[in-house]
């Protein structure tokens, strides 16, 4: 797996970037990324999704997950392309004001497929700085990049363990 | 099923694209338009309510916008008016020779009986006409009277 930083899309201010290459079709992968209601039999830390819509283009969903020390349930909207998911929270976290992003699929020539996942996010200064106060080592600012890219990553890497586990049985 | 209308506006895309693409400006342009809530926008992904005088009464939408400025925004109704399980669609904006030509495309998927008299046929066609008419008073705030 690579790490990036990217330039934001219009109107955020961070973004980061994650790649991973999953050894599974690319439609398999893509399959398994947009059928949310099956996540949580994928997923161990998403205890349920509650769809509100989903006509296979847009999606509105909530997510219950299952963090270290409590239950978030979280909004996201989501427009579903060929080769591409883009994803928003309407209510993101209290240190963020807004939260966005996508991932992309690649088939590559061996048959396995790259996932390019991106966050874009603008502080909620105050909160961030509560939340993510400056140390000697980080600004809130790269505290909160290294919280948001460690998510990623991990929700890259779980799906690349699920995907490859079920093409193994 | 699919439709779309098409308006000539003379002003460029920018501006024509700006009226489109700001909510606030809706209430004044358009006389059935009640009410506009926007409750996120990163300057790309927007998610809104909108309210409209409607014949049986007040109607409230929700919907998310896409913005690509100044070429297209996508939109797709959430929780779509009664009657429909889908609606969305796009405005395109290109450029004419200084003018801007405004396609708007709507898909929509009819539910329940609300609709049953009318019939996806009938239904295209009222919306057809709604759509013309939103795409003229558009046109005439942009070229004459300013409320934009």
């Amino acid at each position: 797996m690579t790490s990036t930083v990217t330039a934001a899309g219009p109107g955020l201010e961070h973004s980061c970037t994650e790649v991973v290459v999953i050894n599974r079709h690319k439609d398999d992968v893509y399959r398994a990324l947009h059928d949310v209601r099956e996540w949580p039999r994928h997923l161990p830390h998403v205890l349920e999704i509650d769809v509100r819509y989903d006509d296979g283009r847009y999606q509105e969903f909530f997510m219950t997950v299952d963090s270290a020390d409590s239950r978030l349930r979280v909004r996201s909207v989501r427009g579903c392309r060929a080769d591409l998911i883009e994803f928003f929270q309407p209510e993101p976290p209290v240190f963020l004001r807004h939260h966005a992003g996508s991932w992309r699929f690649r088939a590559l020539p061996d048959g396995a497929c790259e996932v390019v996942a991106t966050h874009a996010w603008t502080l909620a200064p105050a909160e961030a700085a509560a939340s993510f106060p400056d140390t000697p080592a980080a600004t809130t600012a790269q505290r909160v990049r290294a919280l948001l890219a460690e998510h990623s990553r991990l929700a890259l890497t779980t799906w690349r363990r699920v995907l490859e586990a079920s093409a193994a049985r | 099923m699919i439709i779309s209308e098409t308006v000539r506006v003379a002003a460029e895309p920018p501006v024509v694209y700006g009226a489109f693409a700001d909510l606030d400006r809706w209430v004044r342009i358009l006389p059935d338009v009640l009410d506009v809530e926007v409750f996120y926008f990163d300057g790309y992904n927007q998610e809104f309510s909108m309210t409209v005088e409607r014949p049986g009464g007040p109607e409230t939408v929700r919907g998310v916008r896409y913005h690509r400025p100044f070429r297209e925004l996508e939109l797709v109704q959430t929780t779509p008016p009664p009657g429909l399980s889908r609606m969305c669609g796009t405005w395109r904006f290109s450029d004419d020779g200084g003018s801007t030509v405004v396609t708007a495309t709507r898909e929509f998927i009819l539910a329940g009986d609300r609709h049953a008299a009318l019939g996806e046929e009938g239904f295209a066609a009222v919306l057809r006409t709604a759509l013309r008419t939103n795409l003229a008073l558009f046109r005439k705030a942009l070229e004459t009277d300013g409320t934009h």
